[in-house]
């Protein structure tokens, strides 16, 4: 046999706090070192597996799947899947070890599935010598031999440097001669290179809690645990060159990699639970989407029928029938319960989707591309996401999935929680023995240094930040400074995704180890939603959307009324909603909420359903503004000339005026220019979608040119559609995607123009939801004519509920620190007999002393007997309660409370709800230190372009997005609406402090007037306003 | 009668005392935690910074956005020890029975005392140009709120005089974040708007404390001072009448001064924990030594002993003119030390013995050596020598090699024919010190390296046992950049 090494005991930062490099760093390393396959081994878990086999796919390695199995005795033993059967076992004792608490590892035993090495320091053997225990290592070694079998077992050498390995493996030499166990060579690494030691030993000390300063012993001693190369290998272990061959030897014997990793769809089953075969969920889908056509189309049209089978004979095809029908299953559940629930993504391009109910448009009159969503040339899962409304009813239906399935076939898809700027510095500064106040201040700068668009690297922006709080010669900012920049993107832990389910009907954790979520009720797999993807794992997304369930709240209160609604009785093109967007009135609504969709509206005056879908996609995320305004505007708007960029793309852009706003038209045009198969426009989308890698897109970039320069497409024509794509990834949208979207923007604009007090009431009740605040929504409420009463424990209900057709009651709800049991508790009580006094609602409802003292703040019980003002509310619930001496309607010490201002009581509002209905606090500053000179928002409105203004008001939004080159936006609400601000880049810097503190404005500056004719401030002085109350604040969205 | 004296933003005060340039620069001190909305605050500001619009309980943030030159200053512990202690000083000068009853702020009991000259000792208050407040009332808590605020300072004051006064200074008297807010809801805003409250309602609703409050601001209760009484100095000189230049008269001296000072201190029934001599020469220098011993001493011979020791090793510049000598004190052992255990045959000798050692090789060098929580080898930490108990560290005992090393301490540096081999230099034959030679065998390197988080502080090594051509093991050392010791032989 050649002599060669393989790396078999390898962890990745997937070994939370123990391993220090990524699985993409440490795999890559391995390929430059001229490695042809390393075995990840992380802890307890396949986590960092998924990603390691794309990246070794990459770099023309195998990506070895183990992982170091917990003993019971806390001894760790790295297992390696030989084969598929074996990874199957791996999976489920993974699962079985995580579901149980750590207790219990139970594997049954595989004999030559599973390829077992006695580990490192933490394993069995080498623990119990270190321990001088021979007795117990051999002991230890006839078990694992028990367990994994003759032939499947390695006793596992290292050498790191250290005195003590010598006699060891010495030991462990003896050790395997007498139990004639082969001998195999590792250097168990912890991380790809020498350096990252650094990073190994900043874990070591988060995991024990303790500063560097302080962990002594617990550190590493050297930092020999990286990934050494095979020659380096070779030289160590040169005196046993069987240890080295037996590497190769275990190489060659595992078969199984993530390649072949055997996931399949679950299928329909009938009704008894018996899978239905291919043929028969065809049939089964066929039935119910014909008779959700008729009831969608009423009669089916011949091109709906043509659609629907062309579609279904592709299902069919690609054997995804299964996969409608269970959809359409979970879709039903929800209906039947009456949770409203819509499809968005690629799969509205689907007629059969629509027909099914799954999304509500229709892709026949929309003339969407049904190959977007399902292509025979793309042999990937469909994308089906349902928006839910948010709460307890999405989680019902994720319980009607797990109950379903059973509790081994279904779990949510994990979220890999990463180092961020502020949880590194954080970790890393308490690592290095830095003061909290040293993160605090980090965390508090944060905001002002959002990245800028082609803005500066890492360091400097991190320079940036930490110059004002830790002096340049401070002796450990170097250390700081590396180990911030080591572990920024590094996993830190694993999170749960907001949606993404995974179900499969013969095991799923025979397919990725299952662990408990946070939440009960719930488990998770260990890979997040792009390695599912990647696997191929079928995840249907179920989110929750705020403003589905607000929409699904108005429609109830429409309905207690006798209005019986559905989303699709809704018209479609009331002319009144139209208007309501050309003037930006959109405040609360979906999507088109934003300053920077506002400030587009007036310039794209939508007329249609398909214009708002361009609206929604156009700005996503950052602002048109200035020399931002898109192409599109100006060609819809007549002033640019109509460019298709090159006439092969003429058809595919015609609908947006040459401008490629939609991921189809991306794909469309690579596949026209470059000639890219169905395959490499897919491996496009996922590019243009993969969050986590710019590494993806620069590569399909590549590739892109490539083919265009072969198909002589000329330069120029090149750049634009690569500009193209490079800026679509920041703000795409699927086509099909931006048109589900857009139908929930309009339904929640429509019920803004139709019905504003459910509108609102639906609003208030989903909080926190949207782009404003409560305050801002009930100021918005009180200028569309809704009046808002306050909260009152007589009146009041939980939740919001609306009075009258102009009126709204806030809920008890609304009152911060109020449980929902005292909520119930008072109306329950209410309903049972009138409130006498408040020692009887005290004594009845029995709230806690906070709650009391915040309804009593927030006047909620004024409407009681002998009360009248929330002072003396105060005063009476302070006194303790009697229970036997108490003489009831004994009137002690009222009256000796003076009441409330009316400044106070705004004060009393804010800080019990966030919001007040009564004046806005702009208006009672104003009416007391207000001047001529100061404008008012509407005072804008008819003011001229380049006209100087000072103007004041409360801050309720600051953003400053990647793209929008370091400019800064701000609204200022006060009494008479929104005023918008421009902060150009220059002065943001010279005023952030302020910007960023302050929370009441004076403004100095120019009006803007661009097309919309909308007025902007362009700012050139922002000061601090002075004598406002600073009790009156509302919380702003700030810098997202 | 009582007046109250009060140093207005003392932590800002005392951390400006060493920078006199920073008095007319607006500067804060921020409290040590977060206030309620997770903000950084200002705990105080001085002057500068109140003429710039900003006050105490300030968010930083925000008081940079008014302030952008603020210099936000770190309290400073010792200064405002020295500041209190100026404080105090001044109090003992006004009236001999005072309290300190916050860290900035003394009361006095005047009683007896005539109040011309109070007053014109009030008036005199001054203290290296640091403001100071005061105030008098017929009870001290009323004269203490007086001095809290510019309004009420400066004179004698009654309870009507602080009804103006902000009810946030009744957190003077222990008013809690909660009790404030409370009363913030009630609205009451003066001290005047919360002795307006009917004090039974106030005490149904908020219990005894507040009423007690209550009674202080309406002057119904005088408490008693809660006396403050210096803590005791345990330090005597002695002034020679000529220049002392010889060794026994100054033993003399001491042994004089240690009388005194064991006669006050077994009254006490304490004993000497450190001495602290101090010998002026005839020039006007000092020389000052300190002594930890280690065991408490009340015998003035064992102190004596050390002191001799320690005197025996200096080389004086001049004539001693004057002999300082400071003791500080401690409990005597009460332990029955080694009860079940093997006794010294004379515990008195070794602890004279460990004295004397720290008397010649200088505070903090005498102790039992052990090794440190850390892979460098050889570091250790210093234990006392003397009523030290506890077990090594896990691990400390664990031996890396069974053979025997003989170390050389400190280690010898050696020159080494050596050839890089990978990253690695590897040695090949030493080429002086006293064990010459080819190396024909070596076993390493076994890299080792640490504290590379600190700047300039990071240390390296790579350690070989090697053999030589003359069969003599040895522990051969690389340290960066290119130092070669010889560690040890094995024998």
């Amino acid at each position: 046999m050649k002599l060669g090494f393989v790396e078999l005991h390898a962890r990745t930062a997937f070994s939370f706090l123990e391993g220090a490099s990524s699985p993409e760093t440490l795999v890559r390393h391995a390929a430059d070192l001229g490695y042809e396959a390393v075995a990840i081994a992380d802890r307890v878990g396949f986590y960092g597996t998924a990603r390691a086999h794309h990246v070794a796919r990459e770099c023309g390695i195998r990506a070895l799947v183990g992982s170091e199995v917990e003993w019971v005795d806390g001894s760790r033993v790295p297992v390696i899947c030989a084969t598929r059967n074996g990874y199957r076992m791996l999976s489920r004792g993974l699962t079985g070890w995580h579901l149980s608490g750590g207790e219990r590892f139970e594997i049954s035993a595989g004999r030559g599935d599973l390829i077992a090495l006695t580990g490192d320091r933490r394993g069995p053997l080498v623990s119990r010598l270190l321990a001088n225990d021979r007795v117990g290592a051999k002991r230890a070694a006839e078990h694992l031999l028990e367990c994994f079998g003759r032939g499947n077992l390695y006793v596992e050498l290292n050498r790191h440097g250290l005195r003590e390995d010598g006699r060891l493996n010495r030991q462990l030499v003896e050790l395997a001669e007498h139990l004639r166990l082969p001998l195999v060579a590792s250097n168990a690494p912890l991380y790809a290179t020498r350096g990252e030691r650094r990073v190994a030993d900043a874990f070591a000390c988060l995991r024990h809690h303790l500063p560097l300063d302080a962990a002594g012993r617990l550190l590493a001693k050297n930092g020999e645990r990286h990934l050494k190369s095979p020659g380096e290998m070779l030289a160590l272990f040169a005196d046993l060159p069987h240890a080295l061959e037996n590497t190769l030897r275990i190489a060659e014997r595992v078969e199984f990699t993530l390649g072949n990793l055997d996931y399949r769809f679950p299928d329909f089953p009938d009704g008894q639970g018996n899978p239905l075969s291919m043929n028969e969920q065809t049939t089964l889908l066929r039935r119910h989407a014909y008779a959700g056509a008729s009831r969608r189309y009423g009669v089916c049209r011949k091109e709906v029928r043509l659609q629907l089978e062309h579609e279904l004979a592709m299902i069919h095809r690609l054997g995804f029938s299964g996969y409608f029908l269970i959809v359409h299953d979970l879709v039903e559940f929800a209906r039947g319960r009456g949770i409203l629930c819509q499809g968005r993504g690629s799969a509205a391009n689907s007629v059969v989707c629509y027909a099914l109910g799954i999304t509500a448009v229709d892709p026949v009159g929309g003339g969407l591309l049904f190959e977007r969503f399902l292509s025979e040339s793309r042999k990937s899962w469909p994308d089906i996401d349902i928006d839910f409304p948010s709460g307890s009813r999405r989680e019902e239906v994720i319980q009607h999935v797990f109950k379903k399935y059973g509790a081994r076939n279904a779990a949510m898809t994990a979220n890999v929680i990463t180092y961020r700027p502020k949880s590194a510095l954080r970790e890393m500064a308490k690592v290095l023995g830095f003061p909290p106040s040293v993160a605090d201040r980090f965390s508090s700068a944060a905001g002002h240094f959002e990245p800028e668009a082609g803005g500066r690297g890492r360091e400097s922006e991190f320079e940036e930040r930490i110059a004002g709080i830790v002096p340049p010669s401070h002796p450990r900012l170097g250390a700081l400074s590396y180990l911030y920049h080591s572990v920024l993107g590094l996993p830190r832990h694993l999170g749960q995704h907001s949606g993404g389910m995974i179900v499969c009907d013969h095991g799923l954790d025979a397919v990725v180890p299952l662990q408990p979520a946070t939440m009960p009720g719930r488990t998770i797999v260990q890979w997040d939603k792009d390695d599912c993807e990647d696997m191929g794992i079928v995840k249907i997304d179920l989110l929750g959307l705020g403003m589905l369930a607000a929409i699904e709240h108005a429609l109830e209160i429409r309905a207690k009324d006798g209005e019986l609604l559905d989303l699709a009785s809704i018209p479609k093109d009331d002319p009144a909603v139209f208007e309501m967007l050309c003037v930006a009135d959109t405040i609360g609504t979906f999507q088109v909420e934003s300053r920077a969709q506002m400030a587009t509206l007036p310039i794209m005056k939508p007329q249609t359903l398909y214009d708002l879908a361009i609206q929604v996609a156009i700005i996503r995320p950052g602002p048109i503004v200035g020399d931002l305004v898109h192409p599109y505007l100006n060609r819809r708007n007549g002033r640019e000339k109509i460019d298709f960029i090159h006439p092969a793309c003429e058809e595919i852009l015609k609908r947006t005026l040459g401008v490629p706003l939609f991921q189809e038209q991306v794909l469309k045009m690579a596949m026209a220019l470059a000639g890219f198969s169905g395959a490499e426009a897919d491996d496009l989308r996922r590019a243009m979608a993969f969050k986590r890698s710019d590494e993806r897109m620069a590569k399909v970039t590549a590739k892109l040119r490539l083919r265009m320069d072969e198909r002589g497409v000329a330069r120029e024509v090149q750049e634009k559609v690569v500009a193209s794509i490079g800026s679509f990834a920041l703000y795409g949208f699927p086509e099909s995607h931006a048109l589900s979207f857009a139908w929930i923007a309009y339904v929640s604009c429509w019920l803004k123009v139709r019905h504003p007090a459910e509108f609102y009431a639906g609003l208030l009740n989903h909080q926190p939801m949207g782009f404003y605040s409560v305050n801002t929504l009930i100021q918005d409420a009180r200028r569309h004519r809704v009046r808002v009463r306050s909260v009152c424990c007589v009146e009041s209900d939980l939740r919001t509920r609306v009075e009258d057709s102009r009126v709204l009651r806030l809920g008890l709800s609304c009152l911060k620190g109020m449980s929902e049991e005292t909520g119930v508790a008072i109306v329950r009580e209410r309903g049972r007999e009138v409130f006498q006094s408040v020692e009887d609602f005290i004594r009845r409802v029995r709230p806690s002393a906070g709650e009391k003292r915040v309804l009593a703040q927030a006047g909620a019980l004024n409407a009681l007997p002998e009360i009248g003002h929330r002072r003396e509310a105060l005063w009476q619930v302070e006194l303790p309660l009697h229970d036997d001496l108490f003489v009831q309607g004994e009137s002690v010490g009222k009256g000796v409370l003076a009441e409330m201002s009316m400044v106070e009581r705004m004060s009393a509002d804010f800080a019990t709800q966030g919001a007040t209905v009564g004046p806005h606090p702009m208006r009672v500053w104003r009416e007391q230190h207000g001047s001529r000179e100061i404008l008012r928002a509407r005072d804008l409105v008819n003011l001229p372009h380049g006209i100087p203004v000072l103007l004041a008001g409360m801050v309720i939004c600051r953003q400053r997005p990647g793209t929008a080159k370091g400019h800064c936006f701000i609204s200022l609400e006060d009494e008479t609406g929104i005023a918008n601000l421009f902060v150009e880049k220059m002065t943001f810097h010279r005023l952030r402090q302020v910007i960023a503190s302050e929370s009441f404005l004076l403004v100095r500056g120019m009006i803007q007037r661009s097309e919309g004719d909308q007025a902007t401030v362009y700012v050139t002085e922002i000061e601090a306003l002075l004598n406002h109350e600073r009790a009156h604040v509302a919380s702003s969205h700030d810098f997202h | 009668m009582f007046a109250a004296l009060h140093i207005p933003n003392f932590p800002v005060v005392a951390a400006l005392r060493g920078r006199p340039g920073l008095s007319a620069v607006a500067c804060a001190v921020l409290a040590a935690g977060e206030d309620e909305g997770g903000k950084l605050s200002l705990l105080a500001v001085n002057s500068a910074a109140r003429v710039a619009g900003l006050a105490r309980g300030w968010a930083l943030s925000r008081a940079l956005v008014r302030c952008p030159e603020l210099q936000v200053l770190a309290r400073d512990s010792e200064a405002e020890a020295a500041l209190r202690r100026d404080l105090i000083g001044l109090g003992e000068g006004l009236a001999p029975d005072f309290e300190v009853v916050a860290e900035d702020a003394v009361l006095l009991d005047l009683s007896g005392r005539s109040l011309a000259v109070v007053l014109a000792g009030l008036e005199d208050l001054f203290l290296k140009g640091h403001e100071i407040w005061h105030a008098r009332a017929a009870t001290p808590d009323l004269a203490y709120l007086g001095a809290r605020h510019e309004l009420t300072q400066g004179r004698e004051i009654s309870p009507a005089d602080l009804a103006p006064l902000s009810s946030g200074i009744l957190s003077a008297l222990g008013a809690g974040r909660g009790e404030l807010k409370l009363l913030g809801l009630w609205g009451v805003r003066t001290l005047g708007d919360f002795m307006n409250l009917p004090r039974q309602s106030l005490v149904e609703r908020l219990g005894p404390g507040v009423g007690a409050w209550h009674d202080l601001l309406t002057g119904k209760r005088c408490r008693v001072l809660r006396l403050h009484r210096p803590s005791e100095c345990f330090a005597e000189s002695l002034d020679f009448e000529y220049p002392v230049a010889a060794l026994e008269p100054l033993l003399f001296g001491l042994r004089r001064l240690l009388h005194v000072l064991v006669g006050r201190l077994v009254e006490r029934h304490l004993a000497v924990g450190r001495l602290e001599l101090c010998l002026v020469h005839e020039s006007g220098s000092e020389l000052r030594r300190q002594l930890s011993l280690p065991d408490p001493q009340i015998s003035v011979d064992g102190m004596l002993s050390p002191l001799r020791a320690m005197l025996e090793s200096l080389r004086l510049e001049a004539s001693v003119s004057r002999l300082e000598l400071e003791v500080e004190t401690t409990f005597a052992t009460a332990a029955q030390r080694e009860c079940f255990g093997r006794q010294l045959p004379q515990p008195e000798r070794w602890v004279e013995m460990l004295a004397k050692l720290e008397a010649l090789l200088g505070s903090g060098r005498v102790g039992i050596p052990v090794p440190a929580d850390t892979h460098r080898p050889d570091d250790f930490t210093l234990r006392p020598a003397v009523a030290w108990v506890g077990g090594l560290l896990e691990g400390e005992g664990k031996v890396e090699c069974p053979l025997p090393l003989h170390r050389f301490r400190p280690a010898r540096q050696v020159a080494v024919a050596f050839e890089t081999r990978e990253r690695w230099p590897w040695p090949m034959a030493l080429l002086n010190g006293p064990h010459v030679g080819e190396i024909v065998g070596r076993r390493g390197p076994f890299p080792a390296s640490g504290n590379w988080w600190e700047s300039g502080g990071g240390w390296q090594r790579l350690e070989w046992d090697i053999e030589l051509v003359s069969r003599q093991l040895l522990r051969l050392v690389f340290q960066s950049p290119d130092q070669w010791l010889l560690d040890g032989v094995y024998r």
